[in-house]
């Protein structure tokens, strides 16, 4: 009994738990008792299937291992398809582009699947999906977004009666056909529901969907998209009607480029997090003075007038942990907007525009703020636009910000010189996430040695077109990458990963704040 | 003060408060109500309950089931100077405290002795690792030789 090879299940989970990845494959080949914990409950619970290849490898190897075991005779718990709860597979660029057989044959293997992520498949049919559901009874957790042929009728039929009651989550964000006509879904389980809106019949499913899980439902993201061409009747955009009884909803993200202004009489008084990237009527500027229990807000080309948003933080932003702000018409955040919000930890805003803001984070946030983003989104198309004013970086590179663990720089140029004293400036910092642009790009050497200078680095995230991720993203190159390797497939396999931004789905609510990735990695790798 | 019964029939007085840090025992208390009786633990030797008793007995003033805040870099692996002194015991021992911790339901002493082992494993071979526990390599031959080629796969498809 107190011999660790053959302790309890329970405690090795535990033990485990405190390891790092290379740590726990190591743990893989100790004994048989440590093998299967460390295969049932780490190695193959969450798999992503993303290298070329790899669905191949992956399926040849469940073959094998079934092989190998009938061969010893040890056949009892050795099913390793069945650890697996959640997969996925997401397409990224680089990934095997799915067909209706390897869906199939991998679905066949995943029967205890709870989990499913299949984003970005273009060529993906209902059909494909309800075949993959037939033999996935378990499936709380349905991610579909940018699928763009798929339609609600995987849903729909009277045989997934059982899938609907349970289903926790869906997310069809960028399916275009989703819900584009009558439909009469209801997920009465539902706690986290992104989607998209295409036209008034779209709306009024949403609607009713909305209704079906108005006791559960906790997350909301809907983007109304407007087709002019297709659709003559503008798409209502009442929130009111839709939010109805949802009296747990906790999160709520609208992003409407219908140029309709969003209408909301009253947010649900446990709304902790709001992200709007619309026009607002009066009446909804009114309405989010109302905000008492918010944490987290994010304003985005809402055109909100400056004294409307001071005064709506002056009521609410004593709670505010994050704040986003981006105006299109490139205002910047004033210091008066800023002020009430003693309690900010997260900020996300373009601090190029003037040095006023710049000057207020440095005498009254540097010891408080934890995650830092300088993002411009604006006229992406004007780089002129990106360009730091001078002496922003000089000033915010004066004194250390040692709290700071995540340091998001987007949409900008940076020079070689601001790029040498950020190690100094942000000795914490343990994610770091670079869309810039140098004026003189380095080798991949020096970006290796120039990440080495941050101690706790645990993830960066990079443009594609700079040149570091080719090469630590490719496995077989030398051992000294290793640690970077590992970093960045962490990062990447995460969808908060900066890579995001090239790609063209972007994530309601796990992009930003980063928070909560950092701590999921924190108690992974210990 | 409570009584409690060793499997090797010792019994150790303690206060109510120290014996409390033990959910089964805080569970037990409730159910039985006020009694002289000594509660039995017969999964816990003498030497172990008395280890944990000093356990106990020196944290006695923390805060009972805080939430655990994971988010808290440092308090994945580091462990305080006291609890380090008081888990530099031999392996068995060790390993006794852990199961006596998880028996007793003390999760902040269940806690401390994983992250003790978790560190012994740290940065160690399969072979090392087996060398510091005393583990019997049990696998199969074949299994062995399919482990070293399938471990560079896996290494590519873990994900967090």
């Amino acid at each position: 009994m107190n011999d660790v090879g053959n302790f309890p299940h329970e405690l090795l989970t535990k033990i485990f738990a405190r390891l790092n990845n290379i740590d726990l494959v190591t743990c893989l080949y100790v004994n048989r008792n440590w093998s299967y914990v460390v295969s049932a409950y780490f190695l193959y619970r969450n798999l992503r299937l993303a290298n070329t290849g790899s669905l191949n490898m992956c399926l040849d190897m469940l073959d094998q291992k079934a092989m190998t075991n009938r061969h010893s005779g040890q056949v009892q718990n050795r099913d390793y398809g069945s650890f697996v709860k959640s997969i996925d597979l997401s397409y990224d660029g680089s990934t095997m582009v799915l067909n209706k057989y390897s869906l199939k044959q991998l679905a066949s293997h995943f029967h205890n699947l709870e989990v499913l992520k299949i984003r970005n498949s273009h060529d993906i049919r209902d059909d494909w999906v309800t075949e993959m559901l037939d033999v996935c009874p378990y499936v709380t957790q349905l991610n579909l977004s940018g699928c763009g042929f798929v339609t609600s009728r995987i849903l729909e039929h009277p045989k997934y009666a059982n899938m609907r009651l349970k289903l926790q989550s869906l997310n069809t964000i960028f399916c275009y056909q989703f819900l584009g006509r009558q439909s009469n879904i209801a997920l009465p389980s539902l706690t986290d529901l992104r989607l998209q809106v295409m036209n008034q019949a779209g709306f009024e499913a949403v609607r009713k969907l909305v209704q079906s899980c108005a006791n559960s439902l906790k997350s909301l993201a809907i983007l109304w998209r407007y087709r002019r061409d297709i659709e003559s009747i503008p798409i209502s955009t009442n929130i009111d009607d839709i939010l109805g009884e949802s009296k747990k909803l906790q999160k709520l993200w609208l992003d409407c480029q219908t140029g309709e202004k969003v209408e909301i009489r009253q947010f649900p008084k446990t709304l902790t997090e709001l992200h709007l990237y619309c026009l607002c009527s009066s009446q909804t500027v009114e309405a989010m003075q109302d905000l008492a229990n918010l944490k987290r807000l994010f304003v985005n080309y809402t055109f909100v007038s400056q004294a409307s948003l001071q005064s709506i933080l002056q009521k609410n932003g004593n709670g505010l942990e994050a704040l986003g702000y981006n105006e299109g018409s490139g205002r910047p955040l004033t210091r008066t907007c800023l002020l009430p919000c003693v309690h900010l930890r997260s900020l996300q805003t373009h601090l190029g525009m003037n040095l006023e803001l710049a000057k207020v984070l440095v005498e009254l946030y540097r010891d408080r703020l934890e995650h830092l983003t300088n993002k411009w989104e604006g006229h992406t198309y004007l780089p002129s636009a990106f360009k730091p004013i001078n002496g922003l970086w000089e000033l915010l590179t004066q004194v250390p910000w040692v709290k700071i663990k995540s340091l998001d720089i987007v949409n900008a140029v940076v020079t070689r010189e601001t790029l040498r004293k950020l190690p100094d400036a942000f000795p914490n910092v343990e994610y770091l996430g670079f869309i810039i642009s140098l004026e003189e790009d380095l080798s991949p050497e020096e970006w290796i040695s120039y990440f080495s200078q941050f101690p706790y680095l645990k993830g960066i995230g990079l443009r594609q077109d700079l040149r570091l991720p080719f090469l630590v993203s490719d496995f077989w190159t030398g051992s000294y990458l290793r640690r970077y390797q590992s970093v960045y497939q962490d990062w990447s396999m995460n969808e908060q990963c900066v890579r995001n931004e090239v790609n063209p789905i972007r994530n309601p609510f796990d992009t930003w704040p980063q928070t909560m990735v950092l701590h999921d990695m924190a108690s992974r790798r210990g | 003060m409570v009584q409690l019964l060793s499997s090797d029939n010792e019994t150790f007085t303690v206060d109510k408060q120290v014996a409390e840090r033990s959910i089964l025992i805080k569970n037990m208390l409730e159910d039985v109500g006020e009694s002289d009786a000594p509660i039995p633990l017969p999964n816990v030797t003498a030497k172990i309950l008395k280890k944990v008793i000093d356990w106990c007995e020196h944290h006695r003033g923390d805060p009972v089931s805080q939430q655990e805040e994971i988010n808290d870099r440092k308090r994945l692996t580091e462990i305080d100077e006291w609890d380090q002194k008081f888990m530099e015991v031999d392996q068995e021992t060790l390993f006794e405290i852990i199961l006596a911790a998880n028996y007793l339901d003390i999760k902040p002493l269940l806690d401390i002795g994983c992250k003790t082992v978790a560190n012994m494993i740290k940065g160690k071979s399969p072979e090392e690792i087996r060398r510091t526990f005393n583990i019997v390599n049990d696998f199969t031959p074949e299994v062995r030789q399919f482990g070293i080629i399938s471990h560079c796969y896996f290494l590519a498809m873990l994900s967090t």
